[in-house]
């Protein structure tokens, strides 16, 4: 791929698939396998959003595709290790969408408070 | 964790869903994945919900997954210009290399073949570049020319005298500097008191050294004062002498050795790199010492002296120029003196003249290497093909899946340049090795052999000529490939049932027996030239001849008496000899092989002819069977004192004395000098080192009593093997010359051979009939290739002629009879190439005359008996083939 200004770039990405932020959110914090994934994420949402594998792993290849993840060589800690599993872990370009996207999402929670449609507090 | 149960099972069948890449991907961690849902799905509800969900998901995601993979196809195509074209190209090429590895037989015979090819096409370049275009190992190297004397009324070339090169230097404006050599074998004494030895000498003028400058390692070079009369006599040596004689001691300089007995100092060393003019002229005299031609001495004013002469143009003269300069000087010095009359200045550069006898040669062994590359090459052609016929079901449905005609033949020449450089690699290291073959082989007057190796030019022409063949090799199967129709190719059935393997395989094959026909018929004109001129005589017996050569003029009591009974003395000693049936002396050259040319003048006529002298011993033309067919042969009444006689030849006779008597006529060797009479009439001979029939055998015979010579040979002739009897006179010369260094011997005719060049044709035979060979066993591989593929796709059609009732035999005849088409036809075309290049060539290769039918004959039995053998094994395979098998097979 050849480099363009990294804002644009990530920009045109806009907006991500809820799945797509979903498991750049997993990722953010640490490396994880696709189980791992879809635990972490079943977790944050509570079970609403339940990942079966061919969604998961069909949005792995187009994020890898996309050079927003990449696979890891690196491994966890060796008793954690299950070797057969290919680990996943978030890239720059990764980072940048997820904040973007994160970004367009807070402004639309703004507007949403400005209208007086969330009553919560930021 | 590896339990493939049945729920795993089925998933992994549900993830046929997907495209087969993304399976290979991502399809064991779907696996994991499910495997952990499904343990954590308990009792029936779960699992429905999970399965339901599964299935779903493989069918939705399945489909999404293939429509994402076809636009990112799409996406692809789009991304045009250079990084796909690269992309590409690397892709191509490692589909190419894995297509190479998948049939490493296959691979290594293209190879092999292509790398003997090149091997033959790197050495013969090795061989030319070092010889015909690397510069000359001189200063300024363009600007040395070669000068010799021109016979105005021949037209031939000629040694000059040294008046001449003087008054060439004198005279001439177009030089900075000219020089006359002549080589001279002398004794040396090293340190005044220890054995003599021998060595080769210059005699140089002053000029030399500003034709050919250098800076001396130790002492100083030869000058102009060197060469006045009573100068000191001084010597320069070359660096191998000074290494080998004087053990490398630079205090040599200054100090006085003895060459042929008399004391010359030493004065300076020549550097390792200094080449003599006669290392580039052929000449290869491997000089050890060079001294002055000092006014008043014989070398520098001898009547019999000749000299080569070398000069160095002035700046911003061109040869055309000096040519026209040195017409002008001949023209004046024919004016001012007889001496010159009728004599002109032939000029060469020294890098013409360098390979002026050799070129022809040298030019036929690398057209010769580059039809053994073409029979190499075209095997590779061949492979390629073949394979590139194999696998066009595979290429064609890669081009109606929208890959283009020009990336699938782009595919086929890129496998032929990994062929090629490979094959290239193979190549230099065999043409490494047969550098060092070439060296054994040690062909005689060519010069700057010793330079032939792999220099980066011989590399970057390897690189290049491997690239070159790869891609010809690619092109013509690329181009079959571009050209085909996909839709042909994907029918069933498509691979035809033609009677004959396709037009492209057949005519390489033809092409290629046709080279390596021409290289046959090469080899046996060389072979019927060496005979030819073993049959071209003299004219008279040189078996069991032994020569050697008495350096009488180094004896302590030098004077003439002394050497004439020192001869005869030898001559008497050498005649009882056992196995001796007679013994002569001769002199200044040898029987067959004289040089040295005199005017006769006879008494009636005011001009004079040229004739070629030879002073000989009491019977000595009866002892060499030279017939006397008027008057009488040499005789020992002959002697000093007694009235001065001359046998002439009868060209002598004829041209002086037409119709008459010539006994009792006489001739003069100057104009008023000795009157000699004429006693005999010797039969015509050739002394002359010609073979084609042209010299003109004009010969004087002197009784060597009256005329001594200083260095005359002595013969030894005997029915005996000569190589016992070289061995016998050798001994004795030493006994009896006891504080001379022992004689070289050799034979009359070893001498001979080498004149008419049957060594040269010799090399060249060894060099053509590997060359051949090669091209031969090459034609071999290939058409056994062919026939191999042919029948191999025909098994099916020869298993229903089986099935219908062919027998074995039947068969065997029909691929047979393909391959002695094959021969007969490469061998027709061959013949008729090898009958039109040896007739445009024959001026050029001495010796080796025109084709004539009986030898294309041979040439032609020998390539088909040879392709009818690379017939055999893919016959036979053909004639076992099982009916039954072949039809069940498909």
């Amino acid at each position: 791929m050849t480099p363009k200004n990294p804002q644009t770039d990530v920009d045109a990405l806009l907006p991500l698939k809820p799945v797509v932020f979903q498991v750049l959110l997993s990722l953010a914090d640490g490396e994880r396998h696709g189980y791992g994934i879809v635990q972490d994420i079943a977790q944050r949402t509570a079970a609403r959003m339940r990942l079966e594998p061919g969604n998961l792993y069909r949005s792995l290849k187009l994020m890898l595709d996309l050079d927003l993840i990449e696979e890891s060589d690196k491994r966890p800690a060796p008793d954690l290790d299950d070797e057969r599993r290919r680990y996943y872990r978030i890239t720059r370009r990764g980072v940048r969408a997820a904040e973007a996207e994160a970004a367009r999402l807070a402004e639309m929670v703004a507007d949403a408070r400005a209208r007086k449609l969330l009553r919560t507090k930021a | 964790m590896g339990r493939d149960r049945l729920p795993d099972r089925c998933y992994r069948a549900l993830l046929k869903l997907y495209p087969r890449a993304f399976r290979a991907r991502f399809g064991d961690d779907m696996v994991e994945l499910f495997r952990d849902r499904r343990r954590r799905a308990r009792g029936v509800r779960a699992r429905l919900t999970l399965w339901t969900a599964v299935a779903v998901d493989a069918a939705w995601q399945a489909i999404a997954v293939r429509r994402e993979a076809r636009a990112a196809g799409r996406a692809m195509k789009r991304e045009t210009g250079r990084a796909m074209w690269a992309r590409s190209l690397a892709t191509d090429a490692r589909d190419a290399w894995r297509t190479l590895v998948r049939r490493p037989g296959l691979s290594l015979v293209a190879v092999l073949t292509l790398g003997l090819g090149l091997a033959v096409g790197i050495s013969s370049f090795a061989l030319v570049h070092a010889v015909l275009l690397a510069p000359l190992p001189f200063h300024d190297p363009e600007k040395v020319v070669v000068l010799n004397a021109r016979d105005d009324r021949t037209g031939a070339g000629d040694l000059a005298s040294p008046a001449e090169v003087r008054a060439w230097g004198e005279h001439g404006s177009s030089f900075d500097a000219v020089a006359g050599y002549a080589y001279r074998p002398v004794v040396v004494t090293p340190g005044g008191r220890e054995a003599l030895s021998r060595a080769q000498a210059a005699v140089v003028t002053a000029g030399y050294f500003d034709v050919l400058p250098v800076a001396t390692l130790h002492g100083r070079l030869l000058g102009r004062g060197d060469e006045a009369a009573g100068a000191e006599p001084v010597a320069v040596v070359a660096h191998r002498f000074w290494r080998d004689r004087f053990a490398g001691d630079p205090a040599i300089v200054g100090r006085r050795i003895r060459i042929d007995r008399s004391p010359v100092t030493v004065v300076g060393i020549l550097p390792p790199a200094f080449a003599d003019i006669s290392d580039v002229t052929g000449w290869n005299r491997a000089v050890d010492l060079w001294i002055p031609a000092r006014a008043g001495t014989p070398a520098a004013d001898g009547r019999k002296v000749f000299w080569g002469a070398a000069a160095r143009l002035r700046p911003g003269v061109s040869v055309a120029d000096a040519r026209t300069d040195m017409d002008a000087v001949a023209a004046r010095l024919a004016a001012s003196s007889a001496d010159f009359r009728d004599r002109g200045v032939r000029i060469m550069t020294a890098y013409d003249y360098s390979f002026i006898h050799v070129a022809g040669t040298l030019w036929s062994l690398l057209a010769a290497g580059g039809l053994v590359l073409l029979v190499g090459g075209l095997n590779v052609a061949n492979l390629l093909l073949v394979r590139a016929l194999a696998g066009e079901r595979a290429l064609a449905l890669r081009a109606a899946l929208g890959a283009g005609r020009w990336r699938l033949a782009r595919r086929v020449v890129l496998e032929g340049v990994l062929l090629g450089l490979a094959a290239g690699a193979v190549g230099t290291l065999l043409a490494a090795w047969s550098g060092r073959l070439v060296a054994l082989l040690d062909p005689a007057q060519i010069p700057r052999l010793a330079g032939v190796g792999l220099s980066p030019s011989v590399l970057a022409f390897a690189l290049a000529s491997a690239v070159a063949a790869g891609v010809v090799c690619g092109l013509v199967p690329a181009a079959r490939v571009a050209r085909r129709d996909p839709a042909d190719s994907l029918r069933p059935g498509a691979r035809g049932t033609a009677g004959a393997p396709s037009r492209a395989l057949r005519g390489f094959a033809t092409v290629q027996v046709a080279a390596a026909m021409v290289l046959l018929v090469a080899t046996v004109l060389f072979v019927t030239g060496i005979r030819r001129l073993a049959d071209v005589g003299v004219g008279f017996p040189i078996e069991g001849v032994v020569l050697a050569r008495l350096d009488l003029g180094l004896l302590l009591d030098a004077s003439p008496e002394t050497r004439a009974r020192e001869a005869r003395a030898l001559r008497e000693q050498a005649a009882g000899l056992p196995g001796v049936r007679a013994a002569a002396l001769w002199g200044p050259g040898l029987p067959g092989n004289s040089v040295d040319t005199v005017r006769l003048f006879a008494a009636a006529g005011p001009a004079g002819v040229m004739v070629t002298a030879h002073h000989v011993s009491a019977g000595a033309l009866g002892a060499l069977a030279i017939p006397i067919v008027r008057g009488r042969d040499v005789e020992a009444a002959d002697r000093d004192g007694a009235a001065p006689v001359a046998v002439v030849s009868e060209t002598v006779a004829r041209e002086l004395w037409p119709g008459q008597d010539p006994i009792g006529r006489v001739i003069r060797l100057e104009a008023g000098g000795t009157p000699i009479a004429v006693i005999g009439v010797a039969g015509d001979v050739n002394h002359h080192r010609r073979f084609d029939g042209q010299a003109r055998l004009a010969d004087l015979y002197l009784p060597i009593d009256q005329r001594p010579v200083a260095s005359p040979y002595l013969l030894a002739i005997g029915p005996d093997d000569a190589t016992v009897l070289a061995g016998l006179v050798r001994e004795m010369v030493a006994r009896h010359l006891a504080y001379l260094p022992p004689p070289s011997t050799t034979t009359l005719d070893a001498v001979i051979d080498g004149l008419k060049g049957v060594r040269d044709l010799e090399v060249g035979t060894s060099v053509l009939s590997a060359f051949a060979l090669a091209a031969l066993a090459l034609a071999l591989v290939g058409i056994h290739g062919v026939l191999s593929v042919w029948v191999a796709d025909r098994r099916r059609e020869i298993g229903v002629r089986l099935a219908l009732g062919a027998t074995a035999g039947g068969v065997l005849r029909m691929v047979l009879g393909i391959a002695a088409r094959l021969g007969l036809a490469g061998a027709t075309l061959g013949g008729l190439a090898a009958f039109w290049l040896t007739r445009v060539l024959s001026g050029h290769l001495f010796g080796a005359g025109a084709a004539d039918a009986r030898m294309l004959a041979v040439a032609a039995a020998l390539v088909v008996a040879v392709i009818a053998v690379a017939g055999v094994a893919p016959a036979v395979r053909a004639a076992r083939t099982d009916p039954i098998e072949t039809l069940r097979a498909d």
